[in-house]
C-alpha cells in the first residue's frame, strides 16, 4: 500500500492531499493543484437578479475593470434539436449569425468596425445551451451592445459564410479520425451515450443537410425569451443595463420552452470496454474511461466532488509520481443534465495503470477518510474558484451557467462549506455508488489487453 | 509577440537598484525593483479576488542547449517540483503545495523557463518562503531525476503520437538549418536520457542566479509587503557571475535559399506553413514591432489578405503572425486549404505577399485599428492577474521591461516606410521554408514542390 494512503487513514500524521491535478499544458509544461485553508464564503457576491420585459439577468456591476462581458445563454442546446433537424443546426447558428454581418449593417462594415473596437462577438452551442455573447471596453460597451443584439434581431446569415463554413466543418469532420486523443473522446461519447440525445453526433451526412433556411429557422426557434437567460458582469448600472434590453431584445417574441428532462444513458449501468480501431499505429494507448456522475444540484454532488478530487489526485499520484506509467493521468467531470466521470490517460502499459486505478477505486469503496483530511483538502478549490472568477467574462460564465443548471447564481462558484462538511460515510457511499460501471474506450495496441480486468469494476 | 497576444503600455523609469512606480490609464500601476543580489522585482496589485500569483522567469531554455544537452532545462523544470532542503522528497514538495492551497506550473520556452505558484492571499509569506527555497535548493535526487526523464520521454511519446508533430519537427529542422537545439525547448531523447545530477547541478550553478532571474507578485497583495517580504527570503540566494557574458548565446544564421519541406498526414486537407528569419531584439527592435502591426493589418478579415483567402473559401484557416524573440524570432503564415486549392491558394498567396510592400496595400484605417487591437488584446490579458505574470516574464526575457514599458507608444509611431522596410529585410525576396502535409494519395495527384508551391518571381537575396 503506498505510504500517502495510509496518511490519510492516520489521525495523527499530517494527511498529504493530491487534489485533482489539472494539466494544463502549455509548452513544455506541468500542472498540479492541492491545498488546505480557511476558506471564505462567497466568490462573488452583489450579483442582482431581475427580470426585464421577460428576460431574466444577472448581472454584477463591477467598478474596478474596464472590461465588460456580456452572455446570452439560450435553453435547449444540442440534445433539444427535433430528431427531423440535423443534429448540427445549433451549430451552424451561432458560428453563422455571428459572422456576417445584421440585415441592418453591411457585413464588411460590421467586421471593420468590430475589430476595430477590440470587441468579440461569438456564438458557441453546447449540449442543454448554447451562448451568444461579447466582450469589450467599457468605452466600447454601448456600440457593441448595438452591434450585438442588431445580430440577434436582425441577423443576416450571410450565404458565402454558410458556404465556407459548411465546407470547413466537412472538412474538419473528415479528419476527427487523425488525432487520437480528441478521437477517444469522440468514440467514448459515440458508444458511452448510443441512442441517448447527448450520443447525436455530428455526420457528414448531417452536415450535407444544412441549408440557410432550416438554420435561420432554427435561431428564430431560438430567440424566444421563454429561452433567454442574459449574464454581465462589468462597470454597467441596472437601470443602464435595464434601459438597453428595453430598447433592443425585450421586443422578442414571448415564446415558450419545456425543458426536457435528460436522464443516465443504458450505458451507465453495467461496465463495458471497447476498442474501436485506429488506422495509425500509435506510440502509446488512449484511454477513456467514463462512469456516472450526480449533477449539479443533485444531494450526491458535494460528496461526490469531494471523493472525486481525492480519487483524482491517488490517479496521478499513483500512475504518474509513484509509477511513471503516464504522462498526465485525469479524473474530471462533464457535467449536464445527465454527467458521467472522465477518466484520460496514454499509456502503453493499459493493464498496469487499470490495475492500479482499481485499486484506487477499492480503497475510497472501503475506507473511511478522516474528518480533518477531508476539511483540510478545500484550500485548492479556493484558489481555482478566484482564478475561475478573475475576468468578468469568467464570472459572466459561472453566474449564468448556474442559473441555467441549478436555479440559483450563488451555485456558481464551489461552496466551500459543503465541500468541508462532507462526512467520511458519504465519501464511502458516493464511492460505492458512483465509482462503478466503467466503460472503457481505448484506441491504439490493444491486443493482449485483459478486457475481463476492465469489464471487473 | 508571443504566440498569444501580450502586450502593455505601462511606462517603467528607471530600473536600477531602488523602486519605481508606473501608473497608465489603461492598465493597472506596477511597481519594480531590485535586490542587492541582483534580482529584479515586479508588483502587479489586483484587488479583485483575494488570490495572489508569485512567478519566478530565469533565462534558460533551449537557447543556451547545444545538441548535447538538449531538453535539459525542460527537465530541470520538472526537478523543481520534487525535492528541495526543506521539503525533501516530491511527496514532500506536494503536501506543501496541498497546505498552501496552491494552484501551479511550470513552461520551458526557448528563452525563458517559468515557475508559478497561485495561491491564497494569507499563505503569501509562506509561498515565497517555498519558492525561494525551491529555486535556491533543489536536490536533484537520483530517484526522482530517473522518475523526471521517464516522464519527460512520455511528453515525446505523447507529442509524436499528434498527427503533425513530425510536419512540425521537419519545418524547425529546415528553418534553424543545423541549430535545432536552440530553438526546441522538448529537446532530444539521447540528452534527455544521458541527464545525469550533475548536468542539474551546472544548469542550476550557470544560469540559476538572482541575478538572471525576475521575480513577480502580481493580485491581492501590497507592495509594501513585497518590499518587506522578498529580501527576508530571497537575499539568500547568491548572486553569480552573467552567465552570458562568458558564453555569449549564439544567433541562428540566415537562410540562404528557399527550402521545401513535405509530409504525409493522413486527413483530408492540405497543411501550409511558410516561415522567414524575422528580426530580432538586440539587434532591430524597430522591426519587432513594426512585425506586430503588420501581422494585425494583414489579418484583419477585410483585408485583401485575408478575404483574398479565407472568404474565397480556399482556405479554411488562415494566420500570419510574428513570433518576438532575442535570437530570431521566426514571421509565420498558416494556410490550411485542400490537395485540389493548393496550387490555386499559394498562387494567391504569393501575388499577396509581392503587395505587401506597396503603398495602398492596407488603408489608414487598417493600420489605427491593428495597433488599438493589440492594445485592446493587452487590456484583456491584463484582466488575469494569475497570467498576466506569464506575459510579464515572457517579454522580460525575451526583450526586457523597458522595450515592453515603451512598446504601445513605439508601436504607434509606426509607418508605413518602416512596414516597407520591414517587408524588403525580413519577407519580399528572402529566403523562406515552405511546408506542406498532406495525404501521400492527395500528395501523388498533385506533386507539391518548391517550384509548384514557392514563389516563381522571387528573387532570393542571400
Amino acid at each position: 500500500m503506498i505510504r500517502s494512503t495510509y496518511y490519510l487513514l492516520r489521525p495523527a500524521v499530517k494527511p498529504l492531499l493530491f487534489v485533482a491535478f489539472l494539466l494544463a499544458f502549455s509548452a513544455c509544461g506541468t500542472t498540479h493543484t492541492s491545498g488546505s485553508y480557511t476558506a471564505p464564503t462567497n466568490v462573488v457576491s452583489d450579483v442582482q437578479e431581475f427580470d426585464v420585459s421577460g428576460i431574466h439577468v444577472i448581472m454584477r456591476q463591477s467598478a474596478e475593470t474596464p472590461v465588460v462581458s456580456a452572455i446570452l445563454f439560450i435553453r435547449g442546446g444540442d440534445a433539444a434539436i427535433p430528431p427531423d433537424e440535423p443534429v448540427s443546426a445549433e451549430y451552424f447558428a451561432m458560428k453563422v449569425v455571428t459572422a456576417g454581418g445584421t440585415q441592418n449593417i453591411g457585413k464588411a462594415y460590421f467586421r471593420k468596425k468590430i475589430v476595430s473596437m477590440g470587441t468579440g462577438i461569438n456564438g458557441e452551442n453546447g449540449r442543454d445551451y448554447s451562448a451568444l455573447s461579447f466582450k469589450c471596453t467599457r468605452e466600447n460597451f454601448d456600440t457593441s451592445w448595438a452591434y450585438f443584439t442588431d445580430v440577434i434581431l436582425h441577423p443576416s446569415f450571410d450565404s458565402t459564410e454558410f458556404e465556407n463554413f459548411k465546407k470547413s466543418v466537412l472538412l474538419g469532420l473528415n479528419s476527427r479520425a487523425i488525432d487520437a486523443e480528441s478521437y477517444s473522446t469522440y468514440a467514448a461519447d459515440s458508444i458511452y451515450y448510443a441512442g441517448h440525445p447527448y450520443g447525436r453526433m455530428y455526420t457528414p451526412e448531417d452536415v450535407q443537410r444544412e441549408t440557410i433556411s432550416l438554420m435561420q429557422m432554427h435561431f428564430k426557434n431560438l430567440m424566444v425569451k421563454a429561452r433567454l437567460v442574459l449574464s454581465v458582469v462589468g462597470n454597467i448600472s441596472r437601470k443602464e443595463l435595464t434601459d438597453k434590453i428595453e430598447s433592443t431584445i425585450a421586443s422578442l417574441p414571448e415564446g415558450s420552452y419545456t425543458p426536457i428532462k435528460i436522464g443516465p444513458p443504458a450505458k451507465a449501468f453495467s461496465p463495458g470496454a471497447y476498442f474501436p480501431p485506429f488506422d495509425r499505429k500509435l506510440p502509446t494507448d488512449y484511454i477513456v474511461g467514463y462512469y456516472l456522475a450526480p449533477s449539479k444540484g443533485d444531494p450526491d454532488y458535494y460528496p461526490y466532488l469531494r471523493l472525486r478530487n481525492f480519487f483524482g489526485g491517488f490517479v496521478f499520484n499513483h500512475i504518474r509520481v509513484q509509477h511513471n506509467l503516464a504522462y498526465a493521468p485525469n479524473v474530471d467531470d462533464r457535467e449536464g443534465q445527465t454527467s458521467n466521470g472522465m477518466i484520460t490517460l496514454q499509456t502503453p502499459y493499459v493493464d498496469s495503470a487499470i490495475h492500479i486505478i482499481y485499486d484506487d477505486v477499492d480503497f475510497f469503496q472501503h475506507n473511511r477518510i478522516r474528518e480533518s483530511a477531508i476539511r483540510e483538502g478545500v484550500a485548492g478549490w479556493a484558489t481555482r474558484n478566484y482564478m475561475n472568477a478573475e475576468t468578468t467574462e469568467q464570472q459572466a460564465v459561472y453566474l449564468g451557467q448556474a442559473v441555467l443548471e441549478t436555479g440559483d447564481w450563488h451555485n456558481a462558484f464551489f461552496s466551500y462549506e459543503k465541500l468541508a462538511s462532507v462526512t467520511p460515510d458519504e465519501l464511502v457511499t458516493a464511492a460505492n455508488k458512483y465509482l462503478r460501471n466503467f466503460n472503457w474506450v481505448i484506441i491504439g495496441d490493444t491486443a493482449g489487453i485483459d478486457k475481463s480486468l476492465l469489464l471487473s469494476r | 509577440m508571443r504566440p498569444y497576444l501580450i502586450l502593455t503600455c505601462i511606462a517603467l523609469i528607471g530600473t536600477s537598484v531602488g523602486l519605481t512606480q508606473t501608473a497608465n490609464a489603461q492598465l493597472p500601476p506596477w511597481t519594480r525593483f531590485t535586490l542587492d543580489n541582483g534580482l529584479e522585482v515586479l508588483v502587479v496589485e489586483n484587488h479583485l479576488t483575494p488570490i495572489a500569483t508569485i512567478e519566478i522567469a530565469v533565462k534558460n531554455g533551449s537557447f543556451t542547449e547545444p545538441p548535447e544537452i538538449n531538453g535539459l532545462s525542460h527537465l530541470y523544470e520538472h526537478m523543481f517540483f520534487t525535492a528541495n532542503a526543506r521539503d525533501t522528497t516530491e511527496d514532500d514538495f506536494l503536501g506543501r503545495v496541498d497546505d498552501l492551497g496552491i494552484v501551479y506550473n511550470g513552461e520551458t520556452h526557448e528563452e525563458q523557463v517559468e515557475y508559478y505558484f497561485t495561491l491564497p492571499k494569507e499563505n503569501l509569506e509562506q509561498g515565497l518562503d517555498f519558492m525561494a527555497t525551491a529555486i535556491t535548493s533543489p536536490l536533484f535526487k537520483e530517484d526522482e531525476l530517473h522518475k523526471q526523464k521517464e516522464v519527460v520521454l512520455g511528453e515525446f511519446d505523447r507529442d509524436e503520437a499528434l498527427p503533425l508533430f513530425k510536419f512540425g519537427r521537419k519545418m524547425e529542422e529546415a528553418l534553424w538549418d543545423g541549430w535545432m537545439s536552440r530553438k526546441d525547448p522538448l529537446g532530444t531523447r539521447p540528452a534527455i536520457k544521458a541527464a545525469t545530477r550533475e548536468k542539474m547541478l551546472f544548469i542550476k550553478g550557470k544560469y540559476y542566479l538572482p541575478n538572471n532571474s525576475l521575480l513577480i507578485v502580481t493580485g491581492d497583495v501590497k507592495t509594501e509587503d513585497i518590499r518587506r517580504l522578498v529580501p527576508k527570503y530571497f537575499l539568500r540566494w547568491q548572486k553569480g557571475p552573467d552567465p552570458f557574458i562568458a558564453d555569449p548565446p549564439q544567433r541562428v544564421p540566415p537562410l540562404t535559399h528557399p527550402l521545401f519541406v513535405q509530409d504525409t498526414v493522413d486527413e483530408p486537407r492540405a497543411i501550409v506553413k511558410v516561415q522567414w528569419h524575422g528580426p530580432s531584439i538586440g539587434l532591430d527592435d524597430k522591426g519587432t514591432y513594426v512585425a506586430d502591426v503588420f501581422s494585425y493589418i494583414i489579418t484583419q478579415p477585410e483585408h485583401p489578405f485575408s478575404k483574398s483567402l479565407m472568404e474565397t473559401g480556399l482556405a479554411q484557416g488562415l494566420n500570419f503572425w510574428y513570433y518576438t524573440q532575442r535570437y530570431v524570432g521566426p514571421i509565420t503564415a498558416d494556410i490550411i486549404t485542400t490537395p485540389e486549392h493548393l496550387q490555386e491558394t499559394m498562387k494567391i498567396f504569393w501575388q499577396q505577399v509581392a503587395k505587401f510592400d506597396d503603398p495602398s496595400y492596407f488603408t489608414d484605417e487598417e493600420l489605427e485599428t491593428a495597433k488599438n487591437v493589440l492594445r485592446t488584446q493587452t487590456l484583456y490579458r491584463s484582466e488575469k492577474p494569475s497570467s498576466f505574470s506569464h506575459d510579464l516574464a515572457f517579454w522580460w526575457a525575451a526583450a526586457g521591461l523597458d522595450y515592453y514599458g515603451h512598446y504601445l507608444d513605439d508601436l504607434s509611431k509606426v509607418t508605413r516606410k518602416d512596414i516597407a522596410d520591414y517587408v524588403h529585410r525580413y519577407i519580399q525576396g528572402r529566403p523562406y521554408v515552405l511546408g506542406v502535409a498532406m495525404s501521400k494519395a492527395a500528395a501523388v495527384v498533385t506533386e507539391p514542390s518548391l517550384a509548384k508551391l514557392g514563389n516563381p518571381n522571387m528573387e532570393v537575396h542571400p
